[in-house]
């Protein structure tokens, strides 16, 4: 018998963030229920050590330059899937933080709450280096079922439960999707990685395989038709599930989709630009209208994610290095203004136990400092300038005129404009009305790190993004030629 | 002889598969499912993967079988409303996307769907299922492989998180 | 005479559109857990089928991790249901009406 994988120690440093990181959680947990007594606190921010280290060792990778492939092509770690690794690690360091005192009023349960966390950044680590169609599905599930657990986690709250339960037969219900997808592609194909997919010649069975596939991957970014199941539970689970839900998972499929896209289907271009331009515009359209009438924030918040996710398959549908480009960079600059309203949110949560936008009338008068932070970050996902959203809407609307999508411009044009009016009503609620109860609000040092980072983020990404340009442009290297790549994949003198 | 073979177990696997669909009372349905995954493993055995047919029995039949009808007997079930209002909508959209499957494969020929006679299977010829699946899984495979793992140390922390009964307030859980 | 390869797909296609139909119009959830269920063994039916006719094992081992994450949800779902069903007596769908569907 002879195993045709030999794994080296200079194989294995690829994979040592991902290692370091499953052995860090192991100790957090074991060190949680072996001592007594041991303050919540001190389990997240040992948590929060564990990804920060995680963080600096793949930072250094990128410096380093580090890149690799493993087990024949089903892992990659080159610069975009550093990239991803960052995004993932980054949101979470952020959400713990800013979990910290929403779990203490946790009954119980509440180290194990850090390790889920964690286990599930994990698992959006290793998606963003699946190459392959199994390593995708198997990565998936993984980082998913970490959510299952974390959206319904208040056993007491009716709420959470509903909510995880329809999060969980809509997810499970997507996994059976993309699980026949992918046997289609296997039949069609006879391979599961997508290097070795480039050059199949098209049939129904493929479409029929990507199109579940691409279902499967849209419910997990949240894109129309597939949304259905945001809404509620961004409301019923707890609001530092949701923050991470808003965030991570979407980065961590748009890697897959664009691996996906542009490596495995790169011959049938023109056929899937069209699906991804009307999912954007159904997308934007759909969130933007329907958040205008919500009276709840996380709702709110939910909805305008899905149009900001709009925005971001904008990039996809046009298909080029600058659309990824463009991608990436929105997605930094989304990262900074969500999470950052999700730490205001948690924050006055926690004290007025509430999140109905009502309860935000004059939030000036109680914590200017709240106020005017949530008014940067609603400022910046509108796409305000100096702040990043701008940058990142213009970098994505730059990339469809290159590839002279103008109706998606025009559609995305004027969905800022519907974005801004529910997001200026919540501003307007905040200065200008007066609130019930005037007195003032405190947040925790944890919190406040967090906005300060958002805050940092998006004013920094706004007015000097020249680096992180930079960085992203260095990510999709290999994109650079994929117009070579989808001429050279199409068949002799045809188009799709 | 090998097509009375398929048609045998195709035609259960399909009649169970509408029972547990169409049966008022969950614990008749779990147990339909049950017949319909030995007639899946005896399939699995015509299509040379003996391995294969052996996990299905024992993980789905043995394992998440008997893990539904704990649940159905724990929580003591009634038997209820079965169906939505959509039904019959349901019922006929679901003819017609399989018409429309039919159609795709009848039409336009699959690359494979010509694919029958000449292919007898080369893969287990000197080695046995199992070996060659197992050579795969732990040199090929590894990296899902480990992912798998942690599925499971999920799945078993989170079980526990979600269902443990009857704890105190206490700092510690 | 072996048995043509499109024989599988039907079958695993009517499977999967009988598990599909289950999932959108029962109301219990027990059941609609099994409907699940059975999308998955269509696909496996798929793989195993497209496995032995393409002569390369990698479908096999997909049904591996398929029959994997499949058990591992059963746990994490029936866990979900039980933590919900603590709160309401019942697992109808319907019921659950708090969050606007």
């Amino acid at each position: 018998m002879t195993f045709d994988l030999v794994l080296s120690g200079s194989d294995l440093l690829l994979l040592a963030p991902e290692i370091f990181l499953t052995v860090w959680l192991c100790v957090v947990l074991a060190i949680d229920f072996s001592i007594k007594n041991l303050d919540h606190e001190n389990i997240a921010y040992l948590s929060v050590g564990g990804v920060i280290a995680t963080l600096l060792n793949l930072l250094w990778f990128d410096y380093l330059g580090v890149t690799g492939t493993l087990f024949h092509d089903m892992f990659v770690l080159d610069r975009l899937a550093i990239f991803f690794k960052i995004f993932v690690l980054l949101s979470t360091v952020l959400v713990i933080l800013s979990s910290i005192d929403y779990v203490k009023s946790f009954r119980f349960f509440r180290g194990e709450y850090y390790f889920l966390v964690m286990m599930s950044a994990l698992g959006m680590m290793f998606m963003a280096s699946a190459h392959d169609l199994l390593s995708v599905f198997v990565t998936l599930e993984f980082s998913t079922f970490g959510f299952y657990v974390l959206v319904a986690y208040l056993r007491d709250d009716v709420k959470s439960n509903e909510a995880g339960l329809k999060f969980f037969i809509l997810g499970v219900f997507a996994a059976g999707l993309l699980a026949y997808g992918v046997s289609l592609v296997y039949g069609e194909t006879g391979t599961l990685v997508f290097s070795e997919m480039a050059h199949t010649p098209g049939s129904y069975g493929l479409a029929i395989g990507f199109l579940m596939i691409f279902a499967a991957l849209g419910f997990k970014i949240g894109a129309v038709p597939f949304h259905s199941w945001i809404p509620d539970t961004y409301h019923g689970a707890p609001t530092p599930v949701t923050a991470f839900l808003s965030i991570a998972p979407k980065g961590a499929a748009m890697a897959i989709l664009i691996r996906m896209f542009y490596v495995a289907l790169a011959a049938f271009k023109p056929t899937w630009v069209l699906l991804f331009v009307v999912a954007s515009i159904l997308s934007m359209t759909y969130g933007n209208i329907v958040a205008i009438a919500q009276k709840n924030i996380k709702r709110l918040l939910a909805y305008s994610g899905i149009a900001q996710i709009g925005n971001v398959l904008i990039g996809l549908a046009a298909g080029t290095k600058r659309g990824s480009d463009a991608i990436l960079f929105y997605l930094l600059t989304y990262l900074f203004a969500n999470l950052g309203a999700f730490a205001v949110v948690i924050g006055v949560g926690n004290l007025i136990k509430s999140d109905e936008i009502e309860d935000y009338n004059g939030l000036n008068r109680r914590s200017p400092f709240l106020a005017a932070a949530m008014l940067i970050f609603l400022l910046s996902l509108a796409g305000v300038p100096p702040l990043a959203g701008f940058i990142g809407k213009l970098y994505i609307f730059v990339a469809a005129i290159d590839q002279e999508l103008y109706t998606l411009l025009a559609v995305g044009l004027i969905n800022i404009i519907i974005s801004m009016y529910y997001y200026l009503v919540v501003v307007k609620k905040m200065y200008i009305n007066e609130p019930v109860d005037p007195s003032p609000i405190r947040v925790s040092i944890p919190i406040k790190t967090v906005i300060y980072v958002g805050l940092a983020g998006t004013l920094i990404l706004g007015i000097y993004p020249r680096p992180f340009i930079e960085w992203v442009v260095a990510a999709t290297l290999m994109f650079s030629n994929v117009t070579d790549m989808v001429a050279a994949a199409l068949p002799h003198g045809s188009g799709g | 002889m090998a097509n009375l073979i398929f048609f045998y177990f195709a035609g259960i696997i399909v009649l169970t598969a509408t029972l547990v669909v169409a049966l008022r009372n969950p614990v008749y349905s779990a147990l339909s499912l049950l017949v319909m995954f030995f007639h899946v493993a005896g399939l699995y055995v015509t299509l040379h993967a003996e391995f294969l047919a052996a996990i299905q029995i024992i993980i789905y039949a043995g394992a998440i079988l008997v893990l539904y009808l704990f649940v159905v007997m724990l929580l003591n079930l009634k038997r209820e409303e079965r169906f939505h209002q959509q039904t019959l909508t349901a019922a006929l959209l679901g003819l017609v996307l399989f018409g429309e499957a039919v159609l795709l494969l009848a039409s336009r020929p699959l690359r494979l769907s010509s694919m029958s006679a000449s292919s007898e299977p080369n893969v287990a010829s000197a080695v046995g299922n199992t070996e060659s699946i197992g050579e795969l899984l732990y040199s090929t495979y590894l990296f899902p492989f480990e992912v798998a793992s942690l599925i499971l140390l999920v799945a078993m922390i989170g079980a526990v998180i979600l269902s443990k009964k009857g704890l105190l307030e206490s700092k510690s859980s | 005479m072996t048995v043509p390869l499109w024989y599988y797909l039907v079958l695993s296609g009517l499977i999967f559109l009988i598990g599909l139909v289950g999932v959108l119009v029962r109301r219990n959830i027990i059941i609609i857990l099994l409907s699940i269920e059975l999308m998955l063994n269509a696909t496996n039916i798929n793989f195993v089928a497209f496995s032995s006719y393409l002569g390369n094992l990698a479908g096999q081992v997909f049904v591996f991790f398929a029959l994997t994450v499949a058990a591992a949800e059963v746990a994490v779902g029936l866990a979900i249901i039980i933590a919900l069903y603590r709160h309401r007596s019942s697992i109808n769908v319907d019921e659950f009406r708090l969050l606007k569907w």
